[in-house]
């Protein structure tokens, strides 16, 4: 039965995004259109987590799944589909910041009413999910990137390296410093209200 | 793994507060996800940290929004990958037989002969075993399905969910993935409405046949 090979190693189910990604090295442009589908939501997350800049978004989206259309078959199975895709992502979106050398800012409070909290959300989380994106973009991209793909992409540590093309121990550090900066913003945020 | 995470600056405490995001993210190792649950037991500011890190998923995790522009991006980024084809072929009937074109060309060949094999060996089979005969009594017989991907936006409710489900007589067979897909058992013989009457509903993202043939 085909629904078979739709089940990953863990025990959960998955599709055989590594079939899919072989039908994309065959140029199957339904295969890509899938994959494109599956994973756009996450790139574009991770993406705009990255770089916080919205202008640049779309633009390494199509830049990342440009390079997966075409190294497809280059695709060797040694990490999961997920993992190659957003190693990717992660290098195209430091290219495009450091062809933008990170000048374009924009400012996040200019876009307060996208975050205004509807009738059913706690006033707390509002305000923390404000101070959290100011925070977040005064840290490096290496620093949000480390935080894009753990607490919103939920990958393991191994993983994050394989991402990042670094050491597990680096993707800990990285992961540390990030935090404590983040905590220290957002103590300094809430003293000044 | 755990003799490689006490060499970290010698102290269990600062490696348990390296790995308690990914003890909050769920993707800890067994026997890291232990040596992490002994430490919080017995430490207090862990357990604070642990807590604030989850406060902090929570809030990240609340950012998410609906994604609107999908298919006209799909299209954009369709119209980009055609215009490298067809750069890519111009270039290849320029200068013969180098890159890409070449070494796709040559494996579509290869795939061509090892289909054909696949193709004989599978008659030969055939003829070795003749086909048994099967009794089904009426009540058994089975009308043919195929199978969907369907993703939904994440914001959909289970009871418009269902209503889609029920409109196609459709059947959830596997699913949710980690990338939020499921797998929807649909009759053959009405797959094509299900399908477009899917991408025309609100709350669906995405809709593909699962074999590689999807009709159009």
């Amino acid at each position: 039965m085909q629904s078979d090979t739709f089940m990953s190693g863990h025990g959960t189910p998955a599709l055989d995004e590594a079939a899919l990604l072989g039908r994309v090295a065959a140029e199957e442009m339904d295969a890509f259109e899938t994959l494109y589908r599956i994973y756009r939501p996450r790139l574009k997350r991770f993406i705009e987590g990255m770089t916080r800049q919205p202008a640049l978004i779309e633009e390494v989206l199509d830049d990342t799944m440009l390079v997966v259309w075409r190294k497809a078959y280059t695709y060797n199975h040694t990490a999961k589909v997920s993992t190659w895709i957003f190693a990717i992502a992660y290098r195209q979106t430091l290219k495009a910041l450091k062809r933008f050398d990170d000048v374009v800012e924009f400012d996040y409070s200019d876009n307060a009413s996208a975050l205004a909290p509807g009738p059913d959300v706690e006033l707390q989380q509002y305000e923390l999910r404000k101070y959290l994106v100011d925070a977040l973009g005064r840290l490096s991209a290496e620093h949000r990137a480390v935080i894009e793909l753990t607490y919103y992409q939920g990958y393991a540590c191994r993983e994050i390296a394989e991402i990042m093309d670094c050491p597990v121990d680096t993707v800990k550090t990285r992961m540390f410093y990030a935090r404590r900066k983040l905590k220290t913003l957002l103590a300094a945020r809430k003293e000044a209200i | 793994m755990s003799g490689r995470v006490l060499r970290f600056e010698g102290s269990v405490h600062v490696e348990v507060e390296r790995l308690l995001p990914w003890l909050v993210n769920g993707t800890l190792q067994d026997n890291e996800r232990a040596l992490v649950e002994q430490h919080l037991a017995e430490c207090a500011q862990c357990r604070r940290e642990a807590e604030w890190q989850r406060t902090l998923q929570s809030a990240h995790d609340a950012e998410a929004d609906t994604d609107a522009d999908a298919t006209q991006a799909w299209q954009r980024m369709r119209r980009r990958v055609e215009e490298e084809r067809v750069g890519r072929r111009a270039a290849v009937s320029k200068t013969g037989t180098h890159g890409w074109g070449r070494r796709r060309s040559w494996w579509r060949w290869a795939v061509a002969v090892q289909a054909s094999v696949i193709l004989m060996l599978g008659v030969m089979l055939i003829q070795r075993n003749p086909p048994v005969a099967v009794y089904r009594t009426l009540g058994a017989a089975q009308p043919q399905s195929t199978h969907l991907v369907v993703v939904f936006d994440p914001h959909v409710s289970e009871a418009q969910m269902r209503s889609l489900l029920r409109a196609g007589n459709a059947r959830i067979v596997d699913g949710p993935t980690a990338t939020g897909a499921y797998v929807l058992s649909v009759p053959t013989a009405g797959v094509a409405n299900v399908r477009e009457a899917l991408r025309a509903a609100p709350g669906v993202t995405l809709v593909e046949n699962l074999s590689s043939g999807s009709e159009r």
